[in-house]
């Protein structure tokens, strides 16, 4: 039995004469929670819209679980969050949630408890007899969440699944997606790179329509040691001179204008020895920081790359 | 590839009807049409439809309408629900182009699709939403005939038999009349992104259809004859015979006109982006 859940060979899709995206061939894990970013422009919501089949490929194949993405045996294994659809006014989000259960293939009183159920995950329950449009932004983006959780999917695909929602809501459904990680394979498409690097394995980087990398995450931001700095103010340019006098350190990046931001590389063979004598540098220069973190994020990464 | 589940469809339809009416644009329809034939039927229960049973105004109808068809609609047979049977052929068009407008429109433009091609395949999705539209208009159009039957045996002297007699062929002549107005709708409705503009194209197709059809009868009737069967309303004046043998002709061509426009309307929707 294949362990790949999304492979697809040579896939472009254009609009008109501008393509969109271009020659992906992309091969995804069974089991493997998978980021999708790329700056605006880079193809992301394309190939999310490819994948769930809401877009036909003008070249190239896409497989999921070894079928098209339109494959009638696809279906309710596949849930999908599309970043802007939008629910029917007239009828409560309660018995919405029902319908699309009941198409799933619940039974009536069984599709009532999902929809209780999912809505209970997204904090929602309250708000069951409600029409769509008494409801905020942020709740219609949590029941559109509620709606990619019925049932038990192989596959989740979830498009900007933070993006307009609180720092508490974005927290429950981040734990919601970390209680479904390792049991179904999800991807999620998101500009919100600490949202991919707390919850993937993996990510897939699209730049101007083409496959960058799709790498672990984990090797991205420890293949080296690293200190990374939010300094108060932007670095001078002639920071890198402070350590000029530490061997361990292999390289001194700064970041873009008005990012605050100093990365320090280093070997880890002095150990722990090496943050104290860079801490060191930075207070003798008279310099300092709001925020400290161990390794290179993840955001800081993908920046560097796509630059 | 897409595989037709008929538990689905029937989920689909379900839910559809609960939609429209719960929704503003299903309720709009029913209000519309409710209005208007309580206008009508009101002013049918005056009795003044009787008079179109005498050999005066028959002379005069056939001026305006086909001969044949004033007299088999008003001799013999119960003027109030004849005239109701006229108007409703005449005015199907106008209704059915309305409701049935928005059968995938509204669905793609609000991209609620999207919530449904994970659970539903589309032909599913396209074939429930026909019927749909096909059930809430066949209800609509029993519902007031029921009524127009009702006004007809109160009011036409000595009625009853003939009302009972007539009121399957024109509950059934109705419903097979919308059904290629639904079909058509079907097709503008995957084209387009709302029900509006659905509902639009529909009416734009059906008249310029007709303007043609008008013109080339000038110069070329037989052709124009020919060309007359693209309008889904080609089988009006068969229908208006009331009955049951030029029903059933006119009917074997309501299969044709379902496949036809459906077809074109699939081939579009399942290639198209959503």
């Amino acid at each position: 039995m294949t362990n790949t859940i999304i492979k697809t060979n040579d896939l472009a899709k254009s609009f008109g004469n501008q393509w969109a995206l271009y020659g992906i061939n992309l091969t995804i894990k069974k089991g493997v929670t998978t980021g999708l970013v790329g700056p605006n422009g880079a193809g992301k919501t394309t190939l999310f819209s490819l994948l769930c089949g809401f877009l036909k490929p003008t070249k190239g194949t896409i497989k999921i679980l070894g079928h098209n993405p339109d494959h009638a045996d696809l279906r309710s294994k596949i849930s999908i969050l599309p970043q802007d659809a939008i629910l029917l006014k007239a009828i409560p989000v309660g018995k919405q949630l029902s319908m699309l259960a009941e198409l799933q293939g619940y039974k009536k009183q069984q599709a009532i408890e999902e929809s209780d159920r999912v809505l209970e995950l997204v904090n929602l329950s309250a708000s069951r007899n409600k029409n769509a449009d008494q409801l905020s932004h942020g709740m219609l983006k949590r029941i559109a969440i509620a709606q990619a959780f019925i049932g038990s999917p192989d596959l989740i695909l979830l498009d900007e699944p933070t993006a307009g929602l609180d720092p508490s809501t974005t927290d429950g459904i981040k734990a919601v997606i970390r209680s479904l990680s390792g049991k179904t394979s999800i991807i999620i498409s998101s500009h919100n790179l600490e949202v991919i690097e707390d919850l993937c394995q993996q990510v897939v980087i699209l730049k101007e329509g083409r496959l960058h990398s799709h790498e672990k995450i984990a090797d991205m931001t420890a293949r080296t040691k690293a200190l990374t700095f939010r300094l108060e103010k932007d670095p001078d340019n002639n920071i890198k001179e402070i350590f000029a006098e530490l061997t361990m350190v292999t390289d001194v990046k700064l970041g873009k204008q008005g990012q605050h931001r100093l990365v320090v590389h280093f070997t880890d063979e002095t150990g722990q020895m090496a943050e104290i004598e860079i801490l060191k540098c930075l207070a003798q220069a008279g310099i300092s920081y709001r925020e400290m973190i161990r390794g290179e994020r993840l955001q800081e990464t993908v920046a560097d790359r796509l630059d | 590839m897409n595989s037709l589940r008929l538990g689905v469809v029937k989920t689909l339809v379900r839910q559809d009807l609960y939609y429209a009416l719960k929704s503003a644009r299903g309720l709009l329809f029913l209000v519309f049409f409710g209005v208007f034939w309580f206008w009508v039927l009101w002013k049918l229960s005056s009795g003044n439809a009787q008079h179109l049973a005498t050999p005066e105004a028959g002379m005069i109808m056939s001026w305006f309408i086909d001969p044949k068809v004033a007299s088999a609609l008003f001799v013999n047979r119960a003027p109030t629900f004849s005239a109701f049977f006229y108007l409703a052929i005449s005015t199907a068009p106008m209704f059915v182009l309305f409701a049935a407008s928005d059968q995938t429109a509204n669905d793609i433009g609000s991209k609620y699709l999207r919530f449904l091609t994970p659970r539903c395949n589309r032909i599913e999705i396209f074939i429930g939403r026909f019927f749909g539209a096909v059930i809430l208009v066949a209800f609509a159009y029993l519902a007031i005939s029921l009524v127009a039957a009702l006004i007809s045996i109160a009011v036409d002297k000595d009625s009853l038999a003939m009302v009972i007699a007539d009121a399957p062929l024109v509950v059934i002549s109705l419903i097979l009349y919308t059904l290629p107005f639904i079909a058509l709708m079907s097709l503008c409705s995957v084209v387009v992104g709302s029900a509006g503009l659905s509902a639009l194209m529909g009416i734009s197709i059906y008249v310029i259809l007709l303007v043609l059809i008008t013109v080339i009868h000038l110069k070329m009737p037989a052709a124009a004859d020919f060309l007359a069967y693209a309008l889904p309303s080609s089988t009006k004046g068969a229908y208006l015979q009331l009955s049951w043998s030029t029903m059933l002709s006119a009917a074997i061509t309501v299969p044709i006109y379902i496949v036809v426009y459906g077809y074109m309307g699939w081939m579009i929707f399942k290639k198209r982006d959503i």
